[in-house]
């Protein structure tokens, strides 16, 4: 069976915005040439390659119309346009910091030349040309775009409860290019190699030596020996520009090829409008590929139009790596795991393997725990067990599950107050008050959201939507092996 | 008309060891040695060693950043309950070489100046040479603070342990040298 958008027969109910949901997927049905089971032409590709096969499995594939359904689209999108304006960027950058006697192309004559690392005087030279600025802005905005609708696409399927069965896998590859995406951010910093970057790096540097027993081996093989040294650049270069985007190629296809598989979580309106059985949306081929490219397009445009006025990280701003350390603070993205580490008090835990101090702790163990427990949450949510458990097709309202919006809520809250905590010393704080604010407002909030879901929410189990689907996993499209019955009972499988 | 696919039935009995299982067993160790082959390079590509220069007794050390920097200062010009950062001359590649002079009194004593690292114990930033409203060294990335006055002692943030101290003399023109060695490894452990 393949994704079919299937229209009941209106009713005598009143018009409704559903119902003008309806008429346009008639509309649309009507329109497409996919749908009608007309005997097309064949094509020079087709007689060759078949792919009308190929477009009957994969261009029918439904996409659900909701809001908030755009951020793994914008996310694809982003990464696209990262890795387009990388490739131009990669053409001029050197990624060595070995001294260089750097001149610029408009220098007056006489100009004494300075002695600057070559990556430095590299993107000096990407900075003094106006077409490879503006791609090293739109680079970086691009990567705050991917970032931030990664993370708006995990928290929505986080309310919706959208990462049960069938499609825990799929959460836990997601969780995976969550962090893939941040760690690719974060190695990118070092390549600038100007006095943020050499001290943002020096700061991963030690965090990687500070794992008791394998720190070191790590971070020497990560940073190519010590932080900053010769070898460090030709290593991050290649982790930022190879190593992370292939990974995050490979995921985010096994990403789309399971949500082809287990198809899209409903909105809650499908269940109204398509008969049981059946999924609700818009076809990929041609409709959600115009709604795409649209928003491709608009992407793109934006992009290009924020970095031509606001440019972002200019060299000037700090300068070559000096021998002081600049305040720096991290980008937003890494700002919580910056504010726990200026908070977490001292100490010093001896192992037989090394010692355990404030930096493992903070800067490796935290963040580990809060993405073990994002990538173990459909194994965790308790409507997600038992042996005859049903597939959950629909979205489900996050006003029915308090628990789990509180514990997002607070878990999210807990986050952004470190953050805040960042700014402590500018708010005049002490480390116990922060520490106090940080656990008392998402305790606080927590609190609201799930006093405000039991209010808002379903009083009856009658009133409660039901998120489980009707159909179970299709029947193969073709007859089961038979099986001869073996002698033994113990190879049967 | 549907293919009927015709099964080809093996007979494997789980519990005996057969030479199927065998099989399959070298195979997945021919394809597990190959993967360790491929990682075992990690050992060798590590590092790229750097020749560094270790900071040595009776090194002349001389202003790391400013207008003066590379050239030696006096120790009278240093006010008292202010810090200067420094490095030893002809050493400054090495960031783990940066150290803070920090004048507590006047004189020459031991305790009127006194050198600790400059590299922070916590993850490895530069200290501020400048001290902080409260007289302490303050790290600028996590804000560990430092008490001069009390052996570089952790008095605040997440730093673990105290700075090390530099063993320093003043020679009769004023000129700053190294007289033994750090008290404690440099930098983060």
């Amino acid at each position: 069976m393949t994704d079919t958008v299937r229209i009941p027969s209106p009713g005598s109910r009143p018009a409704r915005p559903a119902d003008r949901v309806r008429e346009a997927l008639e509309r649309l049905q009507e329109e497409s040439q996919l749908s009608t089971g007309r005997p097309k032409e064949k094509t020079w590709l087709d007689e060759r390659l078949g792919v009308s096969a190929f477009n009957e499995k994969y261009g029918r594939k439904a996409f659900p119309v909701h809001t908030t359904f755009f951020f793994g689209e914008m996310a694809t999108f982003s990464f696209i346009i990262l890795v387009v304006t990388g490739i131009y960027l990669g053409l001029i950058y050197v990624p060595s910091s070995a001294p260089t006697q750097f001149v610029p192309s408009n220098a007056p004559a006489g100009y004494q030349p300075e002695t600057l690392p070559e990556a430095y005087a590299s993107v000096r030279l990407i900075e003094s040309i106006p077409v490879a600025n503006l791609f090293r802005n739109v680079h970086h905005w691009a990567a705050h775009l991917m970032i931030i609708s990664t993370l708006l696409h995990t928290i929505r399927i986080l309310f919706y409860g959208a990462y049960r069965k069938p499609r825990e896998l799929n959460w836990v590859i997601g969780v995976v290019l969550l962090a893939l995406t941040l760690g690719v951010s974060f190695v990118g910093y070092s390549l600038p190699y100007d006095a943020y970057a050499v001290t943002a790096t020096s700061i991963g540097y030690s965090i990687a030596r500070s794992i008791p027993g394998i720190g070191d081996f790590s971070a020497e093989l990560f940073f190519g020996g010590s932080f900053p040294s010769l070898g460090s650049l030709p290593r991050l270069y290649t982790l930022h520009i190879f190593v992370f985007p292939a990974m995050i190629a490979g995921a985010m296809a096994a990403h789309l090829l399971l949500v082809i598989k287990t198809k899209h979580t409903q909105p809650a309106y499908a269940r109204k409008l398509a008969e049981p059985g059946r999924v609700l949306g818009v076809p990929l081929w041609p409709y959600q590929a115009l709604l795409a490219g649209q928003l491709f397009l608009l992407m793109f445009g934006a992009l290009f139009l924020v970095s031509a006025f606001l440019p972002i990280h200019p060299l000037a701003a700090y300068g070559p790596p000096g021998p002081n350390t600049p305040a720096v603070k991290p980008d937003w993205y890494l700002l919580w795991l910056y504010g726990l580490l200026e908070i977490v008090p001292s100490f010093t835990i001896p192992t037989p393997i090394g010692d355990i101090g404030p930096e493992f702790v903070a800067g490796l163990v935290f963040p580990g725990v809060i993405f073990g427990i994002l990538t173990m949450a459909p194994w965790l949510d308790r409507t997600n067990r038992g042996r005859n458990l049903k597939r959950y097709e629909y979205l489900e309202p996050p006003s029915q599950a308090p628990f789990r919006l509180a514990i997002t809520v607070a878990t999210l809250a807990f986050v952004f107050m470190l953050c805040v905590a960042a700014f402590y010393i500018d708010f005049g704080w002490t480390i116990p008050q922060t520490w106090f604010i940080s656990l008392v407002v998402p305790a606080v909030l927590g609190g609201l959201v799930f006093a405000w879901a039991i209010w808002k929410g379903p009083k009856t189990p009658a009133d409660r939507f039901d998120p489980r689907g009707e159909y179970e996993l299709d029947e193969p499209p073709y007859p089961p092996l038979r099986r001869v019955p073996s002698s033994t009972s113990s190879a049967a499988d | 008309m549907q293919p009927v696919i015709e099964p080809i039935e093996f007979v494997e009995q789980r519990r005996a060891f057969s030479r199927r299982r065998a099989l399959k067993w070298v195979i997945r160790a021919a394809y597990g040695t190959f993967a360790l082959a491929f990682a075992l390079p990690a050992l060798a590509i590590r590092t790229l060693t750097q020749e560094s220069k270790e900071i040595a007794e009776g090194d002349l050390l001389v202003a790391a950043a400013g207008a003066t920097a590379g050239q030696p200062l006096n120790a009278a010009d240093i006010p008292v309950g202010t810090g200067v950062q420094v490095v030893p001359e002809g050493k400054a590649d090495d960031t783990n070489n940066n150290v803070v002079i920090v004048r507590l009194a006047e004189g020459t004593g031991e305790d009127a100046l006194v050198a600790y690292s400059a590299v922070c114990t916590h993850l490895g930033c530069i200290v501020y040479a400048d001290l902080d409203e409260n007289g302490n060294i303050r790290c600028p990335c996590h804000l560990s603070q430092f008490n001069p006055r009390e052996d570089a002692d952790v008095v605040g943030g997440p730093a673990p342990r105290a700075l090390p101290s530099l063993p320093i003399a003043v020679g009769g023109n004023g000129q700053i040298t190294v007289a033994g060695t750090f008290s404690a490894p440099v930098g983060p452990d």
